[in-house]
């Protein structure tokens, strides 16, 4: 039973769902959906606190047991702890926590992401070495992308832009298109496996 | 992924058959369709229809065996999306390659985004050891949940890249921006790399970055081409057949345009 309820649940939530979306059953229909949206909001919230036990007991056992780096695990908990006391203290929308999120948890977030810019490097580097015919095309169109723009393409080899364009409009956004169409379908495909109860690894008893 | 406001989404009017939903019931009906089907005919003995070689997925042993030989933990992470499609192909293919782990007797680390993922990895990471009849292997340390924030995930897994090297890293989900830092990391820190993805955008760094890359609809036949399950196989013939159907579409609504000049009658008729 215990493996069997999660598949009922899903079966008859992903089937009440499905008939609120495709039929109109008026105030009754959108009352029911806002009731499933509440429920989902809080099934989502309550589903934190298990991720915040398992980050407390991960770093706790690693500053108790004295591994390596240890004192990062205690950073990272002692962090936790006072943003939650200063959040609760001072409100979601206080002086002190909006400073904490704007001046340290988003300027750190912002300094991750722009590792972007040195990473597009490397990768480049590495997939523009020509060692087969894909990568030659690769290499070939990557090239012939960059000068169209960049005003200085134009002015080397007059209509370079307009190969650019058409690169991007015609065999790029085919490819894009078909893996997207290709991707939605398989969407459709692994949900109703799940509706069905064909999938069933996520319950943790193997498919 | 954020989560989808379902109330914003429902139909309104007063017909009993929601307006513009015409089409999509009618693609959700037939691939049922389709799918029972497929799923008579397994059951019934008949043949079904294999589904072609997938590089990313026979890799996984491989990936499997490298890190064994090495002595080197496995790194594997079911995206950053909640729960969805893309999520459930993830963790079918969790289970899998725990299993695989469990019988080697090689760690495994598994790194989760989303919260409510985390048990439901760490479940199916117990019951697969369990099966592996390797309980006293599994190591619940091993199952982190690291954080919420997109870049604080990849941040505290481009440190495990550097301090656990890792022998082998999945990737097998949906991924955004952080895709070609997580797999750039994962690179240099000589890791066998298989990444899968959904999201058209991000891809490309896939591709350029990991060894084998499971495009778009390959990461939702990972779990039938894994399972070798008739059944599961029948689905993904049923939704093949599905796009064949569409990709016809397609083609006649290209004929239509170059012959005629344009295609919005058929536009016209598929948004009834």
């Amino acid at each position: 039973m215990k493996r069997q309820l999660p598949l009922i649940l899903v079966a008859v939530t992903a089937v009440f769902i499905m008939a609120m979306k495709f039929f109109n059953f008026g105030p009754f229909g959108a009352a029911a959906i806002t009731e499933a949206d509440i429920w989902i909001q809080v099934t989502y919230e309550f589903a934190f606190l298990l991720g915040a036990i398992n980050f407390t007991l991960l770093h706790y056992g690693n500053v108790s047991r004295q591994k390596p780096r240890w004192i990062y695990s205690a950073i990272a908990l002692v962090a936790m702890v006072l943003t939650c006391i200063i959040t609760l203290v001072d409100g979601v929308n206080g002086e002190i926590a909006v400073f904490l999120y704007e001046n340290i948890a988003n300027r750190i977030d912002s300094a991750i992401y722009a590792l972007l810019g040195f990473y597009v490097c490397s990768a480049a580097y590495r997939s523009f070495k020509l060692k087969n015919l894909e990568a030659g095309i690769l290499l070939v169109s990557a090239v012939l992308l960059m000068l169209a723009q960049a005003p200085i393409g134009d002015a080397i080899f007059p209509g370079i832009s307009k190969l650019g364009e058409w690169i991007l409009n015609v065999p790029n956004s085919a490819g894009m298109r078909g893996i997207r169409l290709g991707a939605g379908i398989g969407a459709y495909a692994a949900s109703i496996r799940v509706i069905l109860g064909l999938e069933r690894s996520w319950t943790g008893s193997g498919s | 992924m954020t989560m989808t406001l379902l109330a914003e989404e429902a139909p309104k009017g007063v017909f009993i058959f929601a307006p513009e939903m015409f089409w999509d019931c009618v693609l959700i009906a037939s691939l049922f369709f389709l799918v029972f089907w497929m799923i008579q005919r397994a059951r019934a003995g008949l043949p079904i229809p294999e589904i072609r070689r997938i590089a990313g997925l026979e890799a996984i042993d491989e990936a499997l065996g490298r890190a064994t030989e090495m002595g080197k933990p496995v790194h594997y992470s079911p995206g950053m999306s909640t729960f969805g499609s893309e999520m459930y192909a993830g963790l079918a293919v969790l289970s899998y390659v725990a299993k695989m782990a469990a019988q080697y007797d090689t760690q495994m680390i598994v790194t989760t985004r989303r919260p409510q993922i985390h048990p439901v990895a760490a479940e199916i990471v117990k019951q697969a050891y369990l099966e592996a009849g390797r309980p006293d292997a599994y190591n619940p340390d091993d199952i982190r949940f690291v954080s919420e924030w997109q870049f604080s995930y990849t941040a505290a897994v481009m440190g495990i890249f550097q301090r656990e090297k890792p022998a082998a890293n999945l990737m097998i989900g949906y991924w955004m921006a952080e895709a070609l830092v997580l797999a750039e990391a994962g690179a240099q820190a000589g890791c066998i790399q298989i990444g899968a993805n959904t999201n058209i955008f991000q891809i490309h760094f896939f591709i350029v970055t990991c060894d084998y890359t499971l495009i778009g609809e390959e990461l939702f036949a990972a779990s039938a081409y894994l399972s070798r399950d008739p059944m599961l196989t029948g689905t993904v013939v049923a939704q093949d057949m599905l796009k064949m159907v569409v990709g016809a579409l397609v083609v006649i609504g290209t004929i239509l345009a170059t012959v005629t000049g344009s295609a919005q009658g058929l536009i016209d008729f598929l948004s009834i």
